[in-house]
């Protein structure tokens, strides 16, 4: 039989993000798999030699749309670091709620995508009609649904009140008991298993050689996750990473659903213990030094570069993003598969390409 | 003092014969290759920072060339380093050798665009459009 | 398949999960940063705003005591609202309303003296 090559995307009911896809199909079976990006380059990097160091915090969190704190979170971590400030307790308590919540509304956003990629559309419903308790929250307490805008270098520009607070944990206990109530569609259905089990196995040699990172890492048993390393509010609360071991479709969404339930135990957590103190440190100087900083997005590990030379504007900020680091795993999983399951695998790396061309 | 930030301070240089057998070294003792930067050195130069990971550490090695030479590439040892030198080459013009799947220079960028966005003399204009 | 019934009874007589919006529109959260309005009396026309914006999207001009601010270029961060030494840039938590053309907003006020400067700064209500 021939081979025939079919072009998959950029735009595609399926796909969240523009990635263009050219599939050499041959019987139903993909042989090979080169992707295209491109088509949402923006070239936010080079803006940091016009905006200042401060204004390109704001420049930072629209590199994604949905991860879009924990980008300025990363940057501001960077900077604080070069320039020896001191972050003050509650503002790093603060900084781990708001991340904690930005990955509860990514999951909830993603196992909606996917329920919707086999169709599943009330299942897509269900879980974006909860995602809204996270966003009325973003929404209340820093002043905008996704792009919330709360970091400055030296810590936070938004306070939770004590109502605030009490309102925060009905709302998170809420979604906790709602997101539980769905894990027998999302994950036990026999057939969303019969889509999702054995598609897309990334071993975990594999996944260690191709540099994955995020949940497509974890749910191959590699237990690498960047809050570990004890940021921001991590330093003091006690924290597990998600490891599954079957390495499919399947063991990803299960990862992503279990971190929605943590994260929820987390954002709890953190606000039971939030310190009283300052919002944020005032500061003198400019930065001056190169540094390579890293977090953990929703996605996985994002790296940041800065580099400054004493001025008001730095000299480069190179950011490293999670789906770059995922693009090559992604490319090792299409081959000898059914063309009916590319949807589905592509899907299940969470693929974020505004993040990845910036 | 934080865990995630690490000044790159006494960073190693490499010569350029020698960073493929660098790559295949770390590779054998169990790194992945995190990321990869490019950064002015100079007016006249471009630093390539190669980024090493293994469990939570970093290892940090660095590559100083003359702006627009040929780099060998380690994608031959690293597949996962292909995208991120052919974003190198859209964004500072220097020449990988070897990549596994090259884009010349097409992978973000136009395919008629001849100038490179990094380079100092390109500076954005100072008036913004409405 | 019994399981199925708690489902569909629940479902029947359950609320919508849906708002007749225009009809009955969300209550404002009080924190939302909505509409960004600048009191013409209390401005200085100093320009701290303008500098400190990441959108470039206000203008200020203290000769013709002009300020210019582009609400479909602002990207409601807020960082003018905290760099105002007057609190003459202030955000009311209705949201904006979409609109069919682009427009700019020009506001005029008058030169304000050195007195009344530092009298407006004494004012000014700690941001939260």
């Amino acid at each position: 039989m021939a081979r025939t090559v079919v072009p998959f995307g950029p735009q595609h009911p399926v796909f969240p993000e523009p990635i263009q896809l050219k599939l050499v199909v041959e019987d139903e079976i993909v042989k090979e798999a080169i992707p295209t990006i491109g088509f949402v380059h923006r070239g936010l990097e080079k803006l940091a030699e016009i905006r200042d160091f401060h204004q390109m915090v704001q420049v930072v969190e629209r590199t994604c749309g949905i991860c879009s704190m924990i980008h300025a979170m990363c940057y501001c971590q960077g900077l604080e670091e070069m320039m020896g400030i001191e972050v003050p307790d509650r503002a790093r308590y603060l900084r781990t709620v708001w991340s904690e919540l930005h990955r509860i509304h990514s999951h909830l956003l993603w196992l909606g995508l996917h329920a919707d990629a086999f169709g599943f559309e009330s299942l897509f419903m269900q879980l974006w009609k909860i995602r809204e308790k996270i966003l009325d929250i973003n929404e209340a307490t820093a002043g905008n649904r996704i792009i919330v805008s709360v970091n400055v270098v030296g810590g936070v520009r938004a306070d939770l009140s004590t109502d605030q607070q009490r309102w925060v944990l009905k709302e998170v206990a809420e979604v906790s008991r709602m997101v539980r109530a769905l894990e027998h569609p999302l994950l036990e259905d026999i057939t969303v298993k019969h889509r999702t089990v054995g598609v897309g196995v990334l071993t975990r040699e594999q996944a260690h050689l191709l540099g994955a990172v995020g949940p497509v890492a974890r749910a191959s048993g590699l237990p690498l996750d960047m809050r570990l390393l004890k940021y921001a509010g991590f330093r003091e609360l006690e924290f597990e990473p998600v490891v599954e071991t079957a390495g499919d479709a399947w063991a990803r969404s299960k990862v992503r659903f279990r971190e929605v339930l943590q994260s929820a135990h987390l954002v709890r957590l953190a606000i039971e213990k939030l310190p009283a103190g300052d919002l944020s440190t005032p500061f003198k100087g400019q930065p001056t030094g190169e540094i390579v900083t890293r977090i953990e997005q929703p996605r996985g590990e994002c790296l940041y570069y800065i580099k400054g030379s004493g001025k008001k504007n730095l000299d480069r900020v190179r950011i490293r993003t999670p789906t770059f680091a995922n693009v090559p795993p992604m490319l090792a999983m299409l081959p000898g598969t059914e063309l009916a399951n590319v949807p589905v695998i592509v899907l299940s790396i969470d693929p974020c390409i505004s993040c990845t061309e910036r | 003092m934080s865990q995630e930030s690490e000044k790159l301070l006494d960073v190693p240089v490499l010569g350029i014969e020698s960073v493929v057998v660098h790559a295949q070294r770390l590779k054998d003792r169990g790194l992945r290759l995190v990321a990869m930067t490019a950064v002015d050195h100079d007016e006249a130069s471009v630093d390539v920072f190669y980024h090493f990971g293994q469990d939570l550490k970093l290892e940090h090695s660095r590559l100083t060339v003359a702006k627009g030479s040929a780099v060998p590439s380690i994608s031959g040892v690293f597949f996962a380093a292909l995208l991120v030198e052919n974003e190198i080459q859209d964004q500072f013009g220097l020449t990988f050798e070897g990549l596994v799947l090259d884009y010349h220079r097409t992978l973000l960028l136009d395919a008629d665009l001849t100038e490179i966005p990094f380079r100092s003399d390109i500076k954005i204009p100072p008036s913004r459009s409405t | 398949m019994l399981s199925m019934l708690g489902t569909i009874f629940g479902n029947l007589f359950a609320k919508p999960a849906t708002r007749p919006y225009p009809a009955s529109p969300r209550n404002d959260l009080s924190g939302y940063r909505g509409e960004l309005a600048f009191d013409m009396d209390a401005c200085t026309f100093c320009g701290a705003c303008a500098r400190a914006c990441p959108a470039r999207c206000l203008t200020v001009d203290i000769k013709t005591c002009v300020l210019q601010s582009d609400p479909f270029a602002c990207v409601y961060c807020g960082v003018c609202v905290e760099e105002c030494a007057t609190g003459a840039a202030t955000f009311s938590s209705h949201h904006r309303a979409p609109a069919d053309l682009t427009s700019q907003l020009v506001q005029r006020g008058e030169k304000k003296t050195k007195e009344q400067i530092a009298e407006l700064r004494k004012r000014k209500l700690p941001t939260a």
